[in-house]
């Protein structure tokens, strides 16, 4: 557990645009030497988060503080937080250089350090293209590179995988791998569980702008209320009872076979002993991180799919059909 | 690549302010796009081409006949340049989503828009001066014997004037840009003030068009390089100084309204 005091400090964050709230009273802490994925579905507020913690949406309420001071106290910023929060956000026209060289001289940051961020991120052979002819890919290894300019201590990446191939992935997930490792703190944005649950440490959930989670990666899985234990047995029936007389559920996927859920291993194992019942597995079945995501957020789901939209004159329609048929 | 080291960095804060380096960097935000040079070049050929076309068909015999003024009447068009590069300067970060970028580099947003009108208004009035002389001097050549010198009454004022004038466009057109965000907004608004509002004060009753036509922003930065002097409008130097307090106050509605609202 980091034992520092936290880099980022969001303290009942809110954001209300009219009546829709964007963000909805968010507390949570970012520490230095891990990467927290910020997790959450599409137009769960992560993107407004991010921008109120960089100064640049202000909260209704609440406050984001990077190393104690808000963001817009700063003098040069880019000397402790780097930020990357679209991958096209740069004038078209203007060479990866030229855009890096105008932010390094915004801060006061050496020009030679271009070129370093450049060969960094990859893009030294189109260093004087427009950067209007960069792919997603480009643009996000730009924004980064941008983001590295003044070496900071703090990192806050809006998507950054967003528009990469799998090569562009894993250099995205070992960079910020080795940032966390420099001691340095990384927040770093996704709606995607499965490339957090390999890159982040620690993560922070939310869901209609509301905090759903902040916990470990491990923490996150086995909170999870979906975990179970599968047994087989040629006494399942029998087990069955006696793990439902202790408050466990059971269900019966196949036969011999029993899925249990609120209990531990160990427990089944015990009673299974006791009452002299044979084993022959007797397996924790851990949700994966995308499922406990799946689980925690589908309430908070702004637009889903698997909601029937189909209106109710439509389904009598269908039933009708099928009465006739 | 998966080996990434980034930590070989100490970094070298330069001891300038932080208002030197934004102005630094909006100067080199300024050289490196293309639509920058189109425009100043379009302003530059605007303003000698026009003028000498129009010098060139004088024929003199108008009652208020004003060399001076006639062989700088190119900058009527090349005032357009100005004042579309100087929106574009502001919207398009805007529109490319560059100015989060900015912002995040730069939160003193205040300063920012400042930096940039600075840089815009000098560069604006440097080459609007400098051109300007040029457009003079061929406009002159080109008016034969109607020709006068730059020792002819209010020719140097006129000038300059010019260079002014341009230099109070950019500011007001940076400021228009800050407050609209939008392209097309802002350069609709720029014209409609400085082009289509004179027309319209036109189609006004004339008791009431003289006491509004002079205080129109255009037609009072322009009193500074007319020569000849009539009641219709302000004196140059408090003409001029009309259009700064136009320019002035965009700027300034800019800078209240950037430094409030989310990006």
């Amino acid at each position: 557990m980091p034992t520092e005091s936290p880099a980022i400090e969001v303290r009942g964050l809110t954001k209300r645009y009219g009546k829709k709230v964007a963000v909805d009273d968010l507390s949570f802490d970012v520490h230095p030497g891990q990467v927290t994925g910020f997790l959450g579905p599409n137009g769960a507020g992560k993107s407004t988060t991010l921008r109120m913690i960089l100064g640049l949406d202000t909260p209704t309420s609440g406050s984001a503080l990077i190393h104690g001071r808000s963001f817009a106290t700063h003098r040069r910023p880019l000397f402790e937080v780097g930020a990357l929060l679209d991958p096209k956000s740069f004038h078209p026209g203007r060479s990866a250089r030229n855009h890096l060289s105008a932010l390094a001289l915004a801060n006061g940051i050496e020009r030679a350090r271009v070129d370093v961020v450049l060969d960094l991120v990859g893009l030294m052979s189109v260093a004087t293209k427009r950067a209007g002819g960069f792919s997603l890919g480009m643009g996000q290894r730009l924004g980064i590179a941008s983001a590295l300019l003044g070496d900071p201590d703090v990192l806050i990446l809006d998507e950054p995988i967003n528009g990469l191939d799998p090569d562009g992935i894993l250099w995205v997930r070992n960079l910020l791998r080795s940032l966390a490792g420099e001691g340095r703190t990384v927040l770093v944005s996704s709606h995607l569980m499965s490339e957090m649950a390999l890159t982040a440490d620690h993560l922070v959930v939310i869901g209609a702008g509301r905090l759903l989670a902040d916990d470990t990666v491990e923490g996150f899985v086995a909170a999870s209320g979906r975990n179970s234990v599968r047994v087989r047995s040629p006494q399942s029936e029998q087990l069955a009872l006696l793990l439902t007389n202790q408050g466990a559920s059971a269900t019966v996927p196949a036969l011999d076979e029993l899925e249990v859920t609120g209990v531990s291993t160990d427990q089944i194992g015990d009673v299974a002993a006791a009452h002299g019942i044979t084993i022959h597995e007797l397996s924790l079945q851990q949700v994966t991180l995308e499922e406990a995501f799946m689980e925690l957020t589908h309430d908070s789901v702004e637009y889903r799919t698997d909601t029937p939209t189909i209106n109710p004159t439509y389904l009598n329609l269908l039933n009708e059909e099928s009465v006739a048929s | 690549m998966t080996d990434v080291t980034v930590s070989s960095f100490t970094p070298t804060t330069s001891e300038a302010s932080v208002v030197m380096d934004l102005v630094r960097s909006e100067w080199a935000k300024f050289r490196t796009v293309r639509s920058t040079y189109w425009s100043l070049i379009a302003a530059v050929i605007a303003m000698i081409g026009l003028g000498a076309l129009i010098s060139a068909t004088q024929s003199g015999n108008h009652f208020s006949f004003d060399p001076v003024s006639i062989s700088l009447s190119g900058v009527l068009l090349a005032q357009l340049a100005i004042g579309v590069l100087g929106v574009l300067f502001v919207t398009s970060e805007y529109s490319t989503g560059m100015i989060r970028t900015t912002f995040s580099a730069a939160p003193q947003r205040r300063i920012v828009i400042a930096s940039k009108a600075a840089v815009f208004a000098v560069v604006a009035l440097v080459l609007g001066t400098l051109t300007s002389l040029v457009t003079f001097l061929v406009g002159q050549a080109a008016m034969g014997h109607l020709g006068v010198s730059l020792t002819s009454p209010g020719a140097v004022r006129s000038v300059v004037g010019v260079g002014l004038y341009l230099g109070l466009l950019a500011v007001f057109a940076v400021g228009l840009g800050t407050i609209l965000r939008s392209t097309a907004g802002a350069i609709a608004t720029l014209f409609g003030l400085i082009l289509v509002l004179p027309a319209i004060a036109q189609a006004l009753p004339a008791s009431i068009q003289n006491s509004i036509d002079k205080y129109l922003p255009s037609n009072a930065g322009q009193a500074i390089f007319h020569s000849i002097r009539d009641t219709s409008t302000l004196s140059p130097w408090v003409g001029l100084g009309v259009f700064a307090l136009y320019a002035g106050a965009t700027l300034v509605g800019g800078l209240i309204m950037v430094g409030r609202r989310d990006v």
